[in-house]
């Protein structure tokens, strides 16, 4: 069994945000509006963080995209009381959003707040509604929502790959914000495979985690900015 | 007893199996009772989404002049993602947030549902929905007559300048109905590089679009661009800058940000150069100064191919001081330093990391061809012209248009046209074509705009939304947006590689628009035989496939493909082998339309006599110290009190509202910028320090006025903006209805000052003088 | 007491007791049309949450908890009033007790309905009720929270129950009227008042007070876990669970001495309700007092010295940031005004003792908002800073609640004598005596001498 994982190099991130918006269309991920960003409610299964490093004029802004970090022991799994998120295979941390009672504790448990909950019925205008995935479900409102490493592209990857007769290869399962970097900044693959980038690159000198202390091993690599 | 016990223990067996088969029976009843409850409420709850059949079809993304490929993703004919294109050498399968938006574009809420016609006049006009036939006839009959009387009296106003076809197209459809005025415009908010090529054409002599090889340099120094957000060629540099900090042989390249603002380019940099408003040109020359002073430039680039480099004495004895003896004693860094507020010590080791980490390359300010010069003089003194990680000019591609000739009239600095129509008693433009454009909007002289406008009796919009603009019109007959229409356009990656990109509809239009090249195939057909044998074509594709045939006679490049099939092609031609041949035409063409377009994965390096056409031959390098002479520094020096009130305004240009005409799309206002948590709103960045002697505070509504009016803006304190700056994003503040766009923002253009450059005419985006206030 | 016979309403002086149940005044309805006044309005804003989902309250992310989940905790910790201080007092032998045990036990049962109820108003989905049930895991301690919850609802019920069967069997005998007979028959479970009835009985009130106090003192640390179970900044503490029991302890005396204030004025109880009862529960009341502030105290200055950054940012949100007002009227209401009321002999009348314990009751609510929403607001990672106030749907719910609470106690005081009144009789009978013979059994020189195998 795989152990999916995510190497983002910082070296190469612009932070131009296409991530964001590759996940927003394939996730079918509501859309935001005003007093959505007010409320601090708008939905961004990737988001890219931003802090402000130095005075004036040593001034340096560190850029960081951030999905879900899919923790090989992952606090909010847990916490949840109906199983409705689940370290699955590949070692995705899934979500049932039919099961989900929408109850916030895993949201809360989050150390990388990076779980998401409906506050309100996502909305479309009808036109739009045209772009929306079939591969992905449109969640309800009331439950809580994730990253989740693009699950769907794997499962038709491993399809593909069953009816080609043959082994799965390092790019067919990419998830949507990997696929859309404009600056190849992020790879995605198996952990275990020696053979795939993110092993060699998660074993870096530049790789780091978020949050490494606390033990929760997330499968997200970042390299650090060079020089 | 014992017997009395057994039945004991059996009742009791028994009593305990019927209790837990009611458990059981209760939980199975549980378990009803939910599902019964999901079933009743996804009735009202569930958003279907149908399935249906998945197609792939490669296009091109035609929503800045980057061109990427794309590769649009169907289910039952609705668009359903967008994804690059990884065998485009453009973009190499990846793409920027506006290309994803194209979605929103494709099924905005907003689009007009089809032609529109203005009945009425004044404030009590009011929009009509009419036929395809019946906007047809009228456009017609009315250019008919229109061409008898005076042919020249037809504008076309087409935005945003690009290589592709449709730009020819519409340009050779006024040539064919005898109009000189075919206007390609650009503006205030847009994000043209006219003072770079400007620049270019003073030293080199070469009308060209210059790429810059970052994805191969060593060492880019940056003056003021913000070449993550809304270069020119977006997805190329961002594209490139991975290239540049991939694991290259050659080392990872240093990047350095010089400019006010600590923008999202300037975050990626390694480093942050603040220096103060509009002396970035001063600090290049302070850069030159140290190269020559510690002999660090290329001595063979700057001998034999520079010119004013050293004094020089003509017939008459008279000693025209060369590039070197004025930077040598007129921009040492210590009175740089004092111009500039950059640090000595840091001017010096600027200069020492540029020139020694070659190839490097300098790249200007967009708006101000003075500082474009001196930044320009940097790449000629380490010889970064036309080499591999330096800037390139590459060629055009050879495309077969029957006999076209360019008339186009470049940028906003031609805008005389307006003063014209304003001051004569009739308006000597009869009919006007808009198309791309929003000057309404969008112009920083807007008043005059709505003044020409009323004037001209027959206006037409190709607008797809009611904008600023296309409200003002008679006529609106809706464009496809690029994903519903043929389309080509020829670029070149930063490597200097060009590409041809085709794109085509992968859906049904989605509302009742029609090409605005069909539409004009269709007006020319139905005006006289002389116009019309110049469209012979059935349809605007007809035209993309003939351009297409240039490239199969030129015999030269390859259809797109992955990577490493790039390099193949390369190595078999410079081997000496022809690229394999595709077949014939027809088999050529399909092959290259479902490819997604054509490539030529050569460049020739060198080649200087192709990139300076000067008489003499030769880079000339006095213009940047002849424009700086005149240039009186700084414009903010006033009495100190004032200095509190009185900032210079900045205004960035986001990556995701810069090429947008109505920026009416969640993702994009969702994302205005990575580097601040704004969004959804104007904000204006004021240095923190001074922020706070102002007594603001973070979020606080202010009014910004400038000489030219006033806007709202929220305030955002921050360490990364120079104190003298305040900085507003471009792109919001729209008026015209829009389920996202309306009311959101301000509209930076409203208080940007019109001040043009003395030498190009152009708009100077940084002269505007603002004071804030709290609301 | 088996030979006693029934006697007509206004013989005996413990009439008064039954009073409510047989006369029913205005001043009922009117309080009774109020609290359901308000509860309909609870219900309107629930309809509206079920509606439009969960945005209208002010939630919002990182603040994923907020008013509802406050509540929850502060209910819970009232509720620790009854059934803890009673089963305390009954094993003690504390013959003031007698007539302050069913109403502090009322407030146990009431308010855990209540306090378990905000949980569910909490849920995003509330019409998926059932899946913990179905799906439910051991795992998380939401899951201990409902089992510790039932367990102690039931044990608060079965020991507020078991020693009202004797004055239910008596409401029996007095009513008339055809159906209040078989309801109250049913529920005296054929109390006739034999010798063996009262052996049983008194076995059974005597086991459940001794099963009560683990499974209160459990029901709180486990309330805590749903908190100190996550890594989040202040909440992975271990001091938690006693802390939380602590402040549960202290809320809860405060609210007994509420209700015992308002039931001595409401039924004219001052006969029964007397000035040593609040005395004494003042003393435990200033106890609590300080036990708070050591718990607090030994809460914040391992946080302070440990000097961890991410904790450090929720220790000055509560010090000095937004969330300051919250904290500093928490630590006035919770130990400075108590704490100085208390202390004072002058200051520490029936009226000053309500006023203490009002206070600590705002306090105590405070001390879980604090709890929740500053950690909520200020996450690990430093990039998500969120802020929270309620909206008036959680306002409403609120009021909802403490309306509900009231109307529930409202409700049992017509059905139920709100003091035991057999355990008042009783009392008169045989306490002197008793206590007498206690005293003689553990001190020297009075009667017995102790005997030596001892």
């Amino acid at each position: 069994m795989p152990r999916w994982g995510m190497v983002i190099d910082l070296d190469k991130c612009t932070g131009c945000g296409a991530c964001i918006i590759a996940c927003n269309s394939e996730n079918n991920i509501g859309l935001s509006d005003p007093q959505l960003f007010r409320e601090g409610r708008s939905i961004r299964w990737m988001d890219i963080l931003t802090i402000e490093e130095g005075e004036y004029p040593d001034v340096k802004k560190k850029i960081m995209p951030r999905p879900c970090f899919h923790c090989d022991k992952p606090p909010c799994t847990k916490v949840c009381p109906v199983r409705a998120t689940y370290k699955g295979d590949g070692g995705l941390v899934g979500q049932i959003y039919p099961r989900c009672i929408g109850c916030r504790y895993c949201t809360t448990a989050c150390p990388y707040t990076v779980r998401y909950f409906d506050w309100y019925v996502p909305y479309w205008p009808s036109e739009m509604m045209a772009t929306l995935n079939p591969d992905v479900s449109v969640r309800p409102k009331g439950v809580v929502e994730k990253c989740s490493f693009c699950h769907h592209r794997w499962q038709k990857a491993k399809e593909l790959a069953r009816s080609e007769n043959r082994d799965m290869r390092e790019d067919d399962y990419v998830p949507a914000c990997v696929e859309s970097c404009p600056g190849k900044a992020m790879y995605f693959g198996d952990l275990d495979n020696p053979q795939h980038r993110v092993t060699v690159l998660s074993k870096s000198r530049r790789a780091s985690r978020l949050l490494e202390d606390l033990g929760t091993e997330p499968k997200v690599y970042y390299l650090l900015k060079g020089e | 007893m014992k017997k009395h016990r057994n039945i004991k223990r059996r009742s009791f067996l028994k009593a305990s199996g019927a209790a837990s088969a009611t458990a059981l029976g209760g939980c199975q009843k549980i378990k009803n009772v939910n599902k019964g409850i999901h079933e009743f409420l996804n009735r009202f709850e569930e958003v279907p989404v149908p399935h249906g059949i998945e197609t792939w079809k490669t296009t091109t993304c035609n929503l800045c002049s980057s061109s990427c490929g794309i590769r649009a993703r169907t289910i039952d004919g609705r668009l359903v993602s967008i994804e690059g294109n990884s065998a485009h050498p453009v973009n190499r399968g990846g793409i920027c947030p506006r290309g994803v938006n194209g979605l929103h574009i494709l099924y905005n809420p907003n689009r007009l549902s089809g032609p529109m016609k203005k009945t009425g006049s004044g404030d009590s006009s009011k929009w009509e929905r009419i036929s395809w036939d019946d906007a047809m006839k009228a456009v017609t009959g009315n250019l008919k007559s229109l061409r008898t009387q005076s042919p020249q009296s037809l504008m076309f106003l087409h935005g945003k300048p690009s290589t592709s076809l449709e730009v020819s197209f519409a340009d050779r459809f006024m040539q064919a109905y005898g109009s000189p005025n075919y206007i390609c415009y650009m503006d205030g908010h847009d994000y043209y590089d006219s003072s770079m090529l400007d620049a270019i054409y003073l030293m080199q002599g070469i009308n060209a679009a210059p790429s810059y090889d970052i994805g191969n340099s060593n060492f880019v120094l940056s003056f003021n661009t913000d070449i993550f957000e809304s270069h020119e060629n977006l997805m190329q540099s961002l594209k490139a800058y991975g290239q540049a900090h991939s694991e290259r042989p050659s080392g990872r390249c240093r990047f350095v940000h010089v400019g006010p603002r600590l923008s999202a380019s300037a975050s990626t940099a390694d480093k942050w150069i603040p220096v103060r408003p509009g002396t970035e040109g001063v600090l290049a020359l302070g850069v030159a100064h140290v190269i020559i002073r510690e002999d660090l430039y290329d001595y063979n680039f700057v001998n034999i191919n520079c010119s004013g480099f050293e004094d020089r004495t003509d017939e008459s004895g008279k000693t025209e001081r060369g590039f070197k003896s004025v930077v040598m004693s007129e921009y040492a860094p210590s009175d740089v330093s004092n111009m500039t507020g950059v640090k000595v010590e840091e001017i010096i080791r600027l200069a020492r990391d540029f020139a020694s980490s070659r190839p490097a390359l300098a790249v200007g300010n967009r708006t101000q061809t003075r500082i474009q010069l001196a930044v320009h003089s940097l790449n000629a003194l380490l010889g970064s012209i036309n080499t591999k990680g330096g800037i390139l000019f590459p060629p055009d591609i050879v495309l077969k248009k029957e006999g076209e000739k360019s008339s186009s009239i470049y940028g906003e600095n031609n805008t005389d046209f307006l003063s014209k129509i304003i001051s004569s008693p009739e308006s000597p433009v009869k009919a006007l074509f808009i198309k791309n454009a929003n000057p309404i909007y969008s112009s920083l002289e807007s008043a005059l705009w709505r003044k020409a406008l009323d004037k001209i009796p027959f206006k037409v919009s190709f607008s797809g939304i009611m904008d600023e603009t296309s409200s003002l019109c008679d006529m609106i007959l809706p464009d496809c947006t690029y994903l519903e229409k043929w389309n080509g356009s020829a670029v070149a990656t930063s490597e200097g590689y060009q590409v041809f990109s085709i794109s085509r509809p992968v859906v049904e239009p989605v509302v009742e628009c029609k090409a605005s090249e069909d539409v004009l195939l269709n007006i020319a057909s139905g005006l006289s035989p002389e116009v019309a044998i110049n469209f012979h074509w059935k349809s605007f594709s007809d035209y993309v496939e003939l351009a297409i045939e240039g490239l199969f006679e030129a015999g030269r490049g390859s259809r797109l493909g992955e990577e490493f099939e790039g390099t193949w092609v390369r190595l078999l031609e410079k081997a000496g082998w022809r690229i394999p041949s595709e077949g014939g035409l027809d088999e050529f063409k399909k092959t290259i339309i479902d490819a997604g377009g054509w490539w030529d994965p050569i460049y020739y390096y060198g080649e200087l006599s192709r990139v300076i056409l000067k008489p003499t031959g030769k880079f000339e390098l006095m213009p940047a110290i002849k424009s700086m002479t005149n240039y009186s520094f700084p414009e903010l020096t006033e009495t100190d009190e004032t200095r509190e009130q009185y900032f210079a305004l900045h205004v960035s240009k986001p990556a995701s509202l810069a090429a947008l005409t109505n920026p009416n799309s969640p993702w994009m206002l969702d994302n205005i910028t990575s580097v601040l948590t704004d969004r959804w709103n104007t904000w204006i960045e004021i240095n923190e320090e001074i922020a706070k002697k102002l007594g603001f505070k973070r979020g606080d509504e202010v009014i910004v006025e400038s000489d030219k009016g006033k806007i709202r803006a929220e305030v955002t304190p921050t360490k990364s903006i120079h104190p003298e700056f305040v900085s507003i994003p471009a792109g919001m503040g729209h008026v015209i209805p829009g389920e996202w766009s309306n009311g959101i923002g301000s509209n930076a253009a409203d208080i940007m000052s019109a001040v043009r450059d003395p030498v190009t005419g152009i708009f100077l985006a940084d002269k505007t003088k603002v004071k804030i206030y709290k609301a | 007491m088996a030979d006693e016979k029934v006697k007509t309403i206004g013989e005996d002086p413990d009439d008064i007791l039954l009073e409510p149940i047989f006369k029913t005044g205005r001043g009922f309805y009117i309080t009774v049309g109020i609290l359901l006044a308000i509860v309909a309005w609870a219900g309107i804003a629930y309809m509206s949450q079920l509606i439009w989902g969960l945005g209208v309250t002010n939630l919002n992310r990182p603040v994923y908890w907020g008013m509802y989940i406050t509540n929850f905790v502060f209910f819970i910790g009232i509720s620790h009033a009854g059934t803890l201080i009673s089963a305390i007092l009954r094993i003690a032998k504390a013959e003031w007790r007698r007539a302050i045990t069913r109403s502090a036990e009322i407030i146990t049962v009431m308010v855990l309905f209540i306090g378990a109820a905000n949980p569910f108003v909490d849920m995003g989905r509330p019409d998926r009720l059932l899946n913990p049930i179905i799906y439910g895991r051991f795992q998380s301690p939401l899951l201990w929270d409902m089992v510790s919850i039932t367990t102690y609802l039931t044990a608060s019920t079965v020991y507020l129950y078991i020693p009202m069967i004797p004055d239910i069997a008596l409401i029996r005998d007095r009513s008339e009227g055809k159906i209040r007979k078989l309801v109250y028959s049913i529920l005296a479970l054929g109390w006739e008042g034999t010798p063996l009835q009262w052996k049983v009985l008194e076995r059974l009130i005597a086991i459940m007070a001794i099963v009560v106090i683990p499974v209160a003192v459990s029901v709180h640390t486990v309330v805590s876990y749903v908190f100190a179970m996550t890594v989040q900044p202040m909440w992975h503490s271990t001091v938690f669970g006693p802390y939380f029991v602590a402040g549960a302890i202290f809320s809860g005396i405060a609210a007994l001495i509420i209700a015992m204030a308002v039931l001595r004025k409401a039924f004219n109880l001052e006969n029964y309700i007397r000035r040593v009862h609040f005395e004494n529960m003042s003393l435990l009341l200033l106890v609590m007092t300080l036990l708070w502030f050591y718990f607090t105290f030994c809460e914040y200055i391992t946080t302070f010295y440990g000097a961890e950054p991410v904790h450090m940012a929720v220790f000055w949100e509560k010090f000095s940031g937004r969330f300051s007002p919250y904290f500093w009227v928490m630590c006035i209401t919770c130990f400075v005004i108590p704490f100085t009321i208390l202390c004072n002999k002058k200051t520490r009348t029936i009226t000053g003792i309500v006023i203490a314990s009002v206070s600590v009751t705002i306090g105590m609510w405070l001390e879980r908002f604090c709890i929740i929403v500053p950690t909520l607001a200020n996450p690990r990672l430093p990039y998500d800073r969120g802020n929270y106030f309620p909206s008036w749907v959680e306002f409403s719910e609120m009021a909802g609640c403490f309306a509900g609470f009231i109307l529930l106690y409202v409700l049992f005081t017509k059905f139920f004598p709100v003091i035991s009144i057999w355990e008042i009789k009783e009392g008169r009978k045989k306490s002197v005596q008793e206590v007498s013979e206690r005293v003689e059994s553990y001190l020297p020189g009075l009667k017995n001498e102790p005997e030596r195998a001892d």
